[in-house]
């Protein structure tokens, strides 16, 4: 075997400098391979902690934003970021599952913004999770959610913590159906609309 | 020949991925009834 330099913090295996040509081949694939071992060890696998799947940017005046083909097998749950830069009116927002139209609960606390109050509020059985709250008018909207196996044929659950400027709310929810969509819709209730902002998606992986 | 002018109701915009497009009717009234549920603004 020749024997090469190496890197000098993983000791990956490199040419010298004065190796002849014909066996760069040989050394292209040694050093490929070191490489593919070290990310491997140090990933933990195919599949290794939180993976992005999807950005979507939000366009101007929608009420609705859908977001597709980002749920699967590959991944049981999934954390979802939701940034709307601004919106219209003072009604509600919601998250759904695409093709989901029934079984949705929520659970949540929410509160004015500069208030102590804290009031409790819940939806039952109804077509989609109302998770944002507002007072006020032409503010962002925005959300952290985990979402439990939307693609598992099992019952979905999840948290999610909301802002929107003047209000806030965490809490958490249920799909009671065993449905297997691939993808979600954020929006605004009575027509109102979004402007700017992002959503990601990623998968929690697993090795 | 003077033609009829329409005045179509103009529904809510819906964005599925990067298009942008006014809601079908099929759309706008699925809409509705997923709206008969929404909760109250903070406060009410």
């Amino acid at each position: 075997m020749h024997n090469m330099a190496t890197t000098t913090n993983y000791g990956w295996d490199t040419p010298d400098d004065t190796d002849l040509v014909k066996d760069g081949a040989l050394a292209m694939r040694d050093l490929g391979e070191d490489i593919d071992s070290t990310l491997y060890t140090a990933l933990g696998g195919a599949y290794p902690g939180l993976r992005f799947i999807k950005k979507q940017t939000i366009g101007t005046g929608v009420t609705s934003v859908s977001v597709t083909n980002v749920f699967s097998s590959t991944y049981d749950n999934y954390r979802i970021l939701i940034q709307a830069d601004s919106s219209s009116g003072s009604s509600g927002g919601y998250f759904a599952l695409n093709g989901v139209t029934t079984a949705y609960y929520v659970n949540a606390q929410y509160m004015g913004l500069g208030s102590s109050t804290i009031t409790g509020t819940n939806t039952a059985n109804v077509s989609q999770w109302n998770i944002f709250y507002f007072n006020a008018n032409g503010t962002p909207m925005a959300a952290q959610i985990d979402l439990f196996n939307p693609f598992r044929t099992i019952r979905k659950t999840g948290f999610f913590s909301s802002q929107t400027g003047n209000g806030s709310a965490n809490g958490n929810f249920l799909n009671n159906t065993t449905l297997q969509p691939t993808g979600f819709t954020v929006g605004k209730d009575n027509s109102e609309t979004l402007s700017g902002g992002t959503i990601y998606v990623y998968g929690y992986g697993a090795s | 020949m003077a033609t009829a002018k329409e005045t179509a109701i103009q529904k809510p915009l819906i964005q599925i991925d990067d298009l942008v497009r006014e809601m079908t009717d099929e759309e706008y009234a699925f809409y509705l009834e997923q709206q008969s549920n929404a909760p109250a603004p903070i406060g009410e």
